[in-house]
């Protein structure tokens, strides 16, 4: 399992898969609910399945054509995803320090 | 009346004839449209990695195990898998916008438009290599397929012009006269050039079709079909070119034969062997390509008369140099770098053989050295008659 870098927008299609962790998603309905085109989600969805936090199964569905593949979120990907977001919303929601101020007391940054 | 109707029936039929024409147009751009998206998610694909197992190559095609057994999970390739995943998601979106073409146009457009202009990060997403890397490494294959092009038109196109030169040299009727060539002229002549013409546009295409096969890794098993078959045919008509002048070789006197220039020609060939990897395309091209120069260089050798026949004749013809300049010298110093990695090349065959390998010897040193020896000896005026 690789490390991921985790990004707003990478932020974004985690919180998107941690609504529902059990349920499984398409990229196209991902690609609607993130409001991120192809060419956006899709490299973010292959670096979470090359992590070990996603996986990607067929689904054989009814049709004739070409079955969709449908993305879940792992066990252990849950848990990292879980951690990852609330660093990165602890991160977010630390307020600025203005420049030239000295570091308030009993802050650890 | 009758021309009110007249009028009216012909508007009626035009207007029949015109809503099913527009019918017709409309149903074919329709169709149009909707293989744009499809074809930007193929050519997307095509930038991605391929994990074929480790006997499978990228330019060859899929290996004799993977072909029998298409089922085996190893031989979907990540480009295969992805392409079924996208036009999977196509299809779903042509179904969403049922009876809305405009809008299942512009989403499938947009949809294999981003997929095709960022297929970029989603390789380097896939394989973990940086863009940058996977960039770099696209650029030196693209390089090398430049270099092989560039060096196999320099090959290609040295022997041809030349020949081409020598013909019309024969087809002078005074230098044939002079030179006792009196069969010039005849019906035997244009069989020589008709089968020269041939030989040389078959084998010429027929290494350019190899060479295609880089660029096209996908269309590489039709290319090399086409090629080899090229090939089969320009040696045919190589054959039957050294036939006909052996027959006059040994009617007329033997010393500027029309063999020894149309044998000339091909002993710098074997730079054909350059193409697809570095890597020759069957055996039989293989020993062609080592026996026509050899058989080239020994007939000239044999034919020299002044020189008379010998291993130093043979090196003598190889290069058709001013011979009293290397005369102190055994053999022309530079005559290994051309002679003995071709002979090594020949022996590499052969061994390749006795232990039962296939027919595909890396065999970039006799080609360069090919590559080598044309511009040298043109620069030193050594390339005499050629």
């Amino acid at each position: 399992m690789t490390d991921v870098r985790v990004t707003v927008a990478v932020a974004q299609v985690l919180s998107e898969f941690l609504t529902d962790p059990s349920e499984p998603r398409y990229g196209y309905d991902l690609m609607r609910q993130t409001g991120f085109p192809s060419g956006k989600l899709y490299p973010i969805l292959a670096r979470l399945e090359r992590a070990g936090w996603l996986s990607r199964t067929v689904d054989p569905g009814p049709g004739d054509g070409p079955p969709r593949r449908l993305y879940r979120l792992t066990p252990n990907g849950a848990e990292s995803a879980r951690q990852e977001l609330a660093l990165l919303h602890q991160q977010l929601n630390r307020s600025p320090r203005p420049f030239g101020q000295p570091q308030p007391e009993g802050d650890p940054a | 009346m009758s021309t009110f109707k007249e009028f009216f029936g012909q508007l009626t039929a035009g207007a029949i004839i015109g809503g099913m024409l527009s019918n017709l147009v409309g149903e074919e751009l329709r169709t149009r449209l909707d293989l744009i998206p499809v074809a930007l998610i193929r050519l997307a694909a095509r930038h991605l990695p391929s994990d074929r197992c480790d006997n499978c190559r990228e330019d060859i095609g899929p290996c004799k195990e993977c072909l029998a057994n298409p089922s085996d999970e190893r031989s979907l390739s990540v480009r295969a898998d992805r392409t079924s995943e996208w036009i999977a998601e196509l299809n779903h979106i042509k179904d969403k916008t049922e009876g809305l073409p405009l809008t299942r146009f512009l989403r499938g457009l947009a949809y294999a438009a981003h997929l095709f202009l960022n297929v970029g990060d989603l390789s380097s997403a896939i394989t973990g290599v940086h863009r940058r890397t996977l960039v770099l490494a696209a650029s030196r294959r693209a390089l090398a397929v430049a270099a092989n092009l560039i060096a196999g038109w320099l090959c290609f196109t040295s022997p041809t012009f030349r020949f081409v030169g020598q013909i019309f040299t024969l087809s002078d009727p005074m230098w044939s006269a002079a030179r006792g060539l009196a069969w010039w002229g005849t019906w035997l002549d244009e069989l020589v050039l008709v089968s020269a013409a041939f030989a040389t546009v078959c084998l010429g295409i027929g290494a350019f079709l190899h060479a295609a096969g880089q660029c096209a890794p996908e269309r590489v098993r039709v290319l090399q079909r086409a090629a080899r078959r090229l090939c089969v045919l320009g040696f045919a008509a190589f054959a039957l070119e050294v036939a006909v002048c052996l027959c006059l070789v040994f009617a007329v006197s033997a010393g500027d034969s029309p063999l020894s220039a149309v044998l000339n020609k091909f002993h710098s060939w074997n730079s054909l062997i350059h193409y697809v990897n570095n890597e020759i395309p069957g055996k039989v091209l293989a020993y062609c390509i080592v026996i026509c120069p050899l058989a080239g260089c020994l007939t000239r050798a044999v034919a020299r008369d002044t020189i008379g026949p010998g291993v130093i004749a043979l090196f003598h013809v190889l290069y058709w140099t001013a011979f009293d300049m290397w005369l102190p010298l055994p053999l022309p110093p530079w005559a290994g770098v051309v002679f003995i990695p071709f002979l090594a090349f020949a022996i590499v065959l052969w061994g390749r053989r006795r232990v039962g390998l296939d027919d595909r010897p890396p065999c970039r040193a006799p080609s360069n050295s090919t590559v080598i020896r044309r511009p040298v000896t043109d620069l030193g005026g050594a390339s005499g008659g050629e």
